[in-house]
């Protein structure tokens, strides 16, 4: 380990090696040491404080038991008095004085906690940079340590209730998973609503990128920003308002996350390796019945299946299950103990005139399905250095490579994904052996003929499922930047940064022979995605002091961006050898290849001025000008002005204090950002592609019989786009309580998106279906609080606690020219409805009360061929609104229209975090997750239920067939009141009870093939253990001479531990197709979240 | 030196970023300001080959199997399929974009708007969209058409019988473009070839189905159509039918369907059955036993799921390339049948019945009066197996009389879909929709004098 360790060290050493070294002039005094330790005020030790003399530009770094060692060079030591400053952040700037004589100096430092990081300089995007008192508008942070005790491989999973007003949703708990965060509501209804993500600078790819047709099928899939190492990252500021995120102009509508990773420090070089193990586990299964077995209308006679070839019953209708049968436990043979191993070392050090910073990083996982084919492999490699010539340059590169290699197993709305086959699968069905005699076994073909080996398996076996698929996707991405940092006068500063993302992933999706639908001969989607972004960012910074009341800054910028995007995507079927996945190994007349490609340019210019007063007000105002190519040209240009106000009112020089109030910053802005349309919108075209049709009419292609066709695009452009552009004003203070003991946060925020991009439904009787379309105005209305406390502060005994609470209110205004249009990623149920909440859930219920429409829109013709006006009937029954229709049979009626169903948007997210420091070296920090409020769609229950699996049929009526006639008994139940539970009931079934079994669940409404969406709508709220963790920092002369390091860490901790909601399916925490689109809280056959055990040892030296 | 670097450099970049940010190149030029992924422009010729592979779908795949499982040539067996054989069909289900958009009738028109100078190229087109536009008529009744696919932004229905009119009028029009010449589609064609002749039959035999649509509300038509057969579809060669090959993006929708859904439809009990009795020899060209039938062919009664003894289509009717029949000889003669019938000759109607039933191997039939209507109904019923128009058929003379598989009503016509409902105000909401079709009589009567099952209220 420690030659590894040597040789990362050349490597680091040989970057500086090149360059100029300032010569030592003749020793005249001798060298001094000044060592010490650096304690927070309850004693235990801050690491990463810096320590420094700045008149003679020296400057060291803690190590992580808060020691640090500052030589100076003897021929700068003549006896003077200096100031010997600390920095740390959270808490308040240091100095002290101390004479340079002698040859050591021991010097400690106890420093006050800063919780409102007052005087802190933090990013502000685009090469610019305030201190936190001045902001106007609210930014968050979070720490490199809050990012590493998440123990989340992909950083937007580790942002999880890290701050007010940020939703983050993981996918799924597959190796790889994406992972969406939403930052104060979606604003777009065509966009993925995702933030723009910036590292160092330089903008980055955050797309999530399907591969074969469908993204509610396939696989789960990645978010690029997944990519990067959290072990890199030192900070990240969430830009959440229109304010913060002005600067970015025309991306940053959805907000901003800022990364800025590891720098080394000048002072002796320091090692860092930290290494965790991880077990991951399923957190919550679907539950299924396991006392009915295989057949129809409590016989087993259509399970019976010897021969070969047969198709026995597909459902779980059968007989009760004697004592003494095979009952199999489908989902846990399928399901294990999944393992994470993360390691990281680094390395960072450097001297008055160079630093750097080195890692290198492995996560390896691999998931919890059994064996390995769920695999996550992620290698990353950072070098980051700088260089300072003379005092006025500075010169800096920062290069990273990241290697991802992804193994998935295939979910969803799939008959080749592991749960829909598994789930459906009848308890007394054995799925093993899979393969017999070399031919796949499935529950609905048990008996497979080897006269017919490429006979219809109908839903692959979960088992066939996980081996004999193969679902790959590699990355390798580099991302560098190369930035200039120069002060050509006392007043000026120039900041240019240029860099580049680049990725290759490489995709396989790839289904053998005998896999089920259309899988038949085998099937091999092949793709390879080339991502290029490129960004240049020049930015002039002015900053004068006229007196001590006023002081004003001005800057000036300029931005080019580029993004480069081009895909093939290739599709064989029919197999030669059947275990080969390349597309050589297909039948060529089979194949299909597509590509895409887009090109976009953004100029941005941008200026920013900033007056002080009185070291207490704090005035900003700035504009963004930007151009897109994706715009026409007579609407290139776009203004995105910004404005802020931030007061000091208590807590400044002029005002310490007022009482217990220690701080109050009133804080106000307003600003602008847009959203720019995908390119090519404002073109009409014509489509060569082949088109998929709707429940297996499989596909047709324009082109036939050798002869080239196209056919019209369904959607047409429009010449005269324009951007998205949202408009937000945000209120709020800031405070401080007895010397900052307790602080807090308020902010009120309105923002509005007009001219919302999307594409307006015509009727397709003009021979279109859509128009690109700015029509649309988006309402986001919230209110964010945070408070911490540190409740505790003995030295023995430090307990802190901090609470976040927010709450969106989104609501689509207006949808000019149409009612709702689909969503991306929305399953054909999550829309945006005029008048409701952005992907509120639309599609077909029961007939119910619904006062909200007219009359004349709610009319059922019931079993006695009445025309009802339900509303009328409502009304003179003075029943609640939605109450449920119950027909003369007792059971409810399916309305044909498209309803609104309900809001997947939470009604207030919340955060609980609490650590305690006990004996300054044991640290117990655990975090809370609390979703109130929001709906998911359990589309998974209810085509269970219809195959009789789901845990809810095992009380059931017992049917039989006599004659044409199904007879049930038992299970009685009243619809609105035990069943489909409802604010009431009418009709003249009211108070009927009824038998509820297969006639129901299968035969009747019950599911979700013959019966209305709604009724899969679940509450998807949730409290959960987010993190939690116990760790012992292990530091003295002992250890080091006994290892050799000056610290050990061990940490214990637990991820998603604890979750606990209503929702009857898996984790309310899923959505079948990720930061994909923006339609959100699908449950249809997604693989499960899971929890973790993670064991973390970290050495420094 | 070290400051003469960076200020030569900041001067060199600050001037090039300026240059490039300011000029209109930057922004302009392939894959910026043109789209690099599909063309702005379409050849006729392209075009009408992109229609016509569109166009089968819209004939073949999902309405074509949802009437088949209504009038019980085929049952609906799992999932989606079991529901759609119980009528549980929403605006959602079965939605008409195919008929205007994409390959509809935007793409025919576009094609006669560039081909109006080859009148040969042109009447095929008109005859294209008079076949399409009478299917989406027979369908939803009233539709948009005098202003579909025009300037108006949302296009009125026009009533059905008026639909039905002006199609016969179009038809007219590409009967005379057609003689007149040219140089036509030729190879690009994929149904005939670009052959005037087999065309000019198809348009009549098509005419010939458009005033059997008429007739049941205005008998003057039984004599329209009946003079159309006579210049119809001369013989099965020149049946028009789809074309489908082997190769992914052209297989028959039929066998795309079974790689897909599997076992989500088998043949229906009803046919099967009645062909058994008919010991009719088709009953093999059709289907193909299950595979736990012991040999035999076993129809689904509607409501049955698949258990692997229902019949799937046959070898032959089952292949990725095979044409499906649209408009056929059969057709014709069984048009003509009917249509001496009502117009008073039954005779004629008897021997023109029994001539074709020699043709495919059936023995004469020797029925008069209501008898014959439905045995030559019968002989339609069975001949145009997975053809859309069996359900005008079943709507005009409730022939075969079946019993609806969920309540007393056999959809007579669908809802409107969402696609076009809304955004066109024109369109009422489900509920305020007719059950059934201006041309639709409500048939309280079978051919044989019972009740209908069907038309129950």
């Amino acid at each position: 380990m420690r030659s590894s360790w040597r040789l990362l060290g050349i490597l680091a050493i040989s970057l500086g090696s090149g360059l100029p070294r300032p010569q030592p002039l003749h020793a005249q005094n001798n060298p001094i040491t000044i060592s010490g330790r650096v304690t927070n005020d309850a004693g235990a030790p801050l690491s990463l404080a810096s320590v420094y003399i700045e008149t003679l530009g020296l400057g060291v770094q803690t190590t992580d038991d808060g020691r640090y060692q500052l030589t100076i060079p003897a021929a700068r030591v003549h006896g003077q008095q200096v100031a010997l400053g600390v920095r740390a952040i959270g808490f308040r700037n240091t100095s002290a004085l101390i004479s340079l004589t002698g040859t050591s100096i021991t010097k400690d430092f106890q420093l006050a906690a800063n919780p409102l990081r007052l005087g802190e300089v933090v990013v502000t995007g685009s090469g610019t940079s305030t201190t936190v008192e001045k902001l106007g508008n609210t930014i968050n942070s979070v720490k490199s340590e809050d990012v590493q005790k998440s123990n989340e491989p992909n950083i937007v999973n580790a942002l999880a209730a890290k701050a007010p007003g940020v939703e983050v949703t993981s996918q799924a708990g597959d190796p790889g998973a994406g992972s969406s965060i939403i930052i104060r509501g979606l604003k777009t209804i065509e966009g993925d609503g995702q933030p723009l993500f910036v590292i160092d600078g330089q903008p980055i790819d955050n797309s999530s990128l399907k591969t074969g047709d469908f993204a509610d099928a396939s696989t789960a899939i990645s978010n690029r920003a997944a990519d990067i190492n959290p072990s890199d990252i030192e900070s990240i500021e969430i830009l959440k308002g229109a304010a913060a995120s002005a600067i970015y102009g025309a991306r940053a509508a959805q907000g901003v996350v800022l990364i800025t990773t590891k720098s080394g420090r000048p002072g002796a070089t320091r090692y860092t390796f930290r290494s965790s193990s991880g077990w991951d586990d399923v957190n919550r299964s679907l539950p299924l019945q396991r006392s009915f077995g295989r057949g129809d209308y409590d016989s087993a006679e259509s399970a019976d299946c010897s021969g070969p070839g047969c198709y026995p019953t597909s459902s779980s209708w059968g007989p009760k299950l004697a004592g003494g049968a095979s009952v199999y436990d489908h989902w846990d043979e399928a399901f294990e103990t999944g393992h994470t191993f993360d390691n990281t070392l680094s390395v960072s050090g450097g001297d008055d005139r160079r630093t750097f910073f080195a890692s290198l990083g492995n996560t390896l996982q691999n998931g919890t399905i059994v064996g390995d084919h769920d695999k996550y492999n992620r290698t990353t490699g950072r070098l980051k250095a700088t260089q300072f010539f003379g005092s006025k340059l500075r010169v800096g590169g920062n290069i990273s490579y990241m290697d991802v290699r992804t193994r998935y197993v295939q979910k969803g709305n799939n008959l080749n994904g592991l749960l829909l086959g598994l789930a459906r699968t009848p308890p007394d069905f054995n799925n093993f052996p899979y393969v017999v005699d070399g031919l796949h076994r499935s529950y609905r073909y048990p008996n497979p003929d080897p006269a017919d080996p490429l006979a219809d398996r109908v839903y692959d076996n979960p088992f066939w499922v996980i081996n004999r698929d193969k679902n790959t996707s590699d990355v390798n991405r580099a991302i560098g930047n190369f930035d200039i940092a120069w002060d050509p006068m006392s007043w000026l500063n120039v900041k240019y940064t240029f860099g580049a993302d680049y990725s290759s992933d490489q995709r396989l999706e790839g289904l053998p022979p005998q896999s089920a639908g259309d899988a038949l001969l085998g099937q091999l989607w092949q793709g390879t995605y080339d991502n290029l972004q490129m960004d240049h960012n020049l930015v002039a910074t002015a900053e004068k002091k006229w007196s001590s009341a006023l002081n004003t800054t001005f800057t000036l910028g300029q931005n080019l961006n580029s993004r480069d995007l081009r895909q093939v995507l290739s599709k064989g079927t029919n197999y030669i050898d059947p275990d080969i996945f390349t597309l050589n190994n297909t039948v060529n007349s089979n194949l299909q290849a597509q590509n895409y490609q887009q090109l976009v340019r953004v100029a941005g210019y941008f200026a920013q001025a900033g007056v002080d007063l009185w070291d207490q007000l704090y005035l900003t105002g700035a504009v963004r000008a930007d151009q897109s190519s994706t715009f026409p040209k007579e609407n290139r240009t776009n203004y995105y002005p910004k404005a802020s106000l931030a007061w000091n009112a208590i807590g400044s020089n002029a005002r310490p204090a007022m009482g217990p109030l220690s701080y109050l910053k009133l804080r106000g802005a307003y600003g602008a950002v847009g959203r720019e349309p995908a390119p090519y919108q404002i073109y009409d075209a014509f489509s060569y592609a082949a088109v998929g049709l709707d429940y297996g009419g499989g596909s047709t292609s324009p082109t036939q019989n050798g002869s080239g066709g196209v056919v019209s695009n369904l959607v047409r452009g429009t010449p005269t786009l324009k951007p998205e552009r949202t408009g937000e004003t945000e209120l709020g203070f800031d405070f401080g309580l007895f010397k900052q003991r307790v602080d807090g946060t308020f902010t009120l925020y309105n923002a509005k998106t007009t001219d919302v991009i999307f594409s307006l439904p015509i009727p397709v009787s003009t021979g279109y279906q859509n128009v690109v379309s700015n029509g649309g105005e988006i309402s986001n209305k919230g209110l964010e609080v945070s408070l911490n406390a540190r409740a505790i502060e003995n030295p023995n005994l430090r307990w802190e606690i901090g609470v976040t609470w927010a709450r969106n209110k989104n609501k689509l205004v207006e949808l000019t020219g149409a009612d709702y249009v689909g969503l991306t990623g929305g399953f054909g149920n999550s829309v945006a409805v005029k008048g409701q909440p952005l992907g509120s859930f639309y599609g077909t219920d029961w007939v119910r009360c619904r006062y909200e429409i007219g009359d004349a829109d709610n009319h059922y013709t019931n079993l006695a061929n009445e025309d009802v006006d339900v509303n009328a009937l409502c009304r003179s029954a003075n029943a609640a609104n939605h109450s449920l229709y119950v027909d003369a049979d007792g059971f409810p009626g399916l309305d044909p229209a498209n309803r609104v169903l309900g809001d997947p948007n939470p009604q207030w997210l919340s955060g609980i975090r609490n650590n305690f420091t006990l004996w300054r070296k044991l640290q117990i920090s655990s975090l809370l997750d609390i979703k109130k409020g929001g709906v998911n769609w359990n589309g998974t229950r209810l085509a269970l239920q219809r195959f009789g699996t789901y845990g809810n049929t095992a009380g059931r009526a017992s049917c039989l067939e006599q004659g044409d006639d199904v007879v049930c008994t038992g299970n009685e139940q009243e619809f609105g009141v035990t069943m489909e539970k409802s604010p009431g009931v009418v009709g003249p079934g009211k108070g009927m009870k009824v038998p509820v079994g297969e006639n129901w669940w299968h035969d009747g409404l019950g599911n979700n093939f013959n019966g209305p969406t709604g009724q899969g709508v679940e509450n998807s709220g949730y409290v959960k253990l987010r993190e939690i963790s116990v760790a012992y920092t292990w530091e003295s002369r002992k250890v080091r001479d006994l290892i050799g390091f000056n610290s050990i860490d061990f940490r214990v901790s637990g991820r998603n531990l604890g979750t606990w909601s209503s929702y009857q399916g898996i984790d309310p925490e899923t959505n079948l197709e990720g930061a994909y689109g923006i339609g959100r809280g699908q449950d249809y056959f997604n693989n499960p979240q899971t929890r973790s055990f993670i064991l973390t040892l970290t050495l420094n030296h | 030196m070290r400051i003469r670097i960076p200020a030569a450099f900041s001067a060199i970049a600050v001037a090039s970023m300026f240059a490039a940010g300011c000029s209109d190149s930057y922004f302009e030029g392939p894959r910026l300001s043109t789209n690099p992924n599909q063309p702005s422009t379409a050849k006729p010729e392209n075009q009408f080959v992109g229609f016509q592979a569109f166009a089968f779908y819209t004939l073949t795949g999902d309405l074509n199997r949802l009437i088949s499982l209504w009038n019980q040539q085929m049952a609906g067996t799992g999932r989606q399929w079991a529901g759609y054989d119980q009528y549980a069909v929403t605006e959602n289900d079965f939605t008409f974009g195919s008929f205007y958009t994409q390959g509809g009738l935007v793409d025919i028109r576009g094609v006669q708007e560039k081909v109006a100078d080859d009148k040969l190229f042109l009447g095929i087109a008109q005859t294209w969209e008079a076949l399409i536009m009478d299917l989406a008529s027979d369908t939803w009744g009233d539709i948009p058409y005098s202003e579909a696919v025009s300037d108006v932004i949302h296009p009125k229905l026009d009533k059905q019988a008026d639909v039905h009119n002006a199609l016969l009028a179009l038809l007219d029009q590409a009967i005379t473009n057609m003689n007149a010449g040219g140089t036509g589609p030729a190879a690009l064609d994929l149904i005939y070839g670009g052959d005037q002749d087999s065309w000019i039959a198809a348009a009549h035999t098509l005419k010939a189905r458009i005033y059997m649509h008429l007739a049941e509300t205005d008998a003057s038509n039984y004599a329209k159509a009946l003079a159309e057969t006579d210049a119809g579809i001369a013989s099965p060669d020149g049946d028009f039918t789809t074309y489908q090959s082997a190769t992914t993006g052209e297989a028959n929708h039929w066998y795309q369907f079974r790689i897909q859904r599997g076992t989500d439809i088998s043949a229906g009990k009803f046919l099967v059955d009645l062909m058994k009795s008919r010991s009719d020899p088709r009953l093999l060209d059709y289907f193909e036993p299950g595979s736990d039938a012991n040999g035999q062919v076993i129809g689904a009664p509607p409501g049955q799921e698949f258990d692997g003894t229902q019949a799937w289509l046959s070898a032959v009717r089952g292949a990725p390339d095979f044409r499906q029949p649209v408009l056929t000889f059969a057709e014709n003669q069984m048009i003509r049948a009917e249509a001496q019938y009502q117009t008073g000759a039954p005779g004629a109607a008897l021997a023109t019945l029994n001539a074709y039933r020699g043709s495919v191997g059936l023995g004469p039939k020797a029925a008069v009066g209501a008898a014959l209507l439905q045995a030559i109904m019968e002989e339609k019923y069975v001949a145009l197996f997975q053809n859309t128009e069996v359900w005008n058929d079943y709507r005009r003379t409730c022939y075969p009389n079946l019993a609806p598989a969920s309540g007393s009503f056999i959809p007579a016509r669908l809802v409107y879909g969402t696609d076009e409902r809304r955004a066109n105000p024109n369109i009422p909401s489900p509920s305020q929709q007719p059950k059934r079709n201006q041309l639709d009589p409500a048939t309280p009567t079978a051919i044989d004098g019972s009740a209908c099952l069907g038309t129950g209220t």
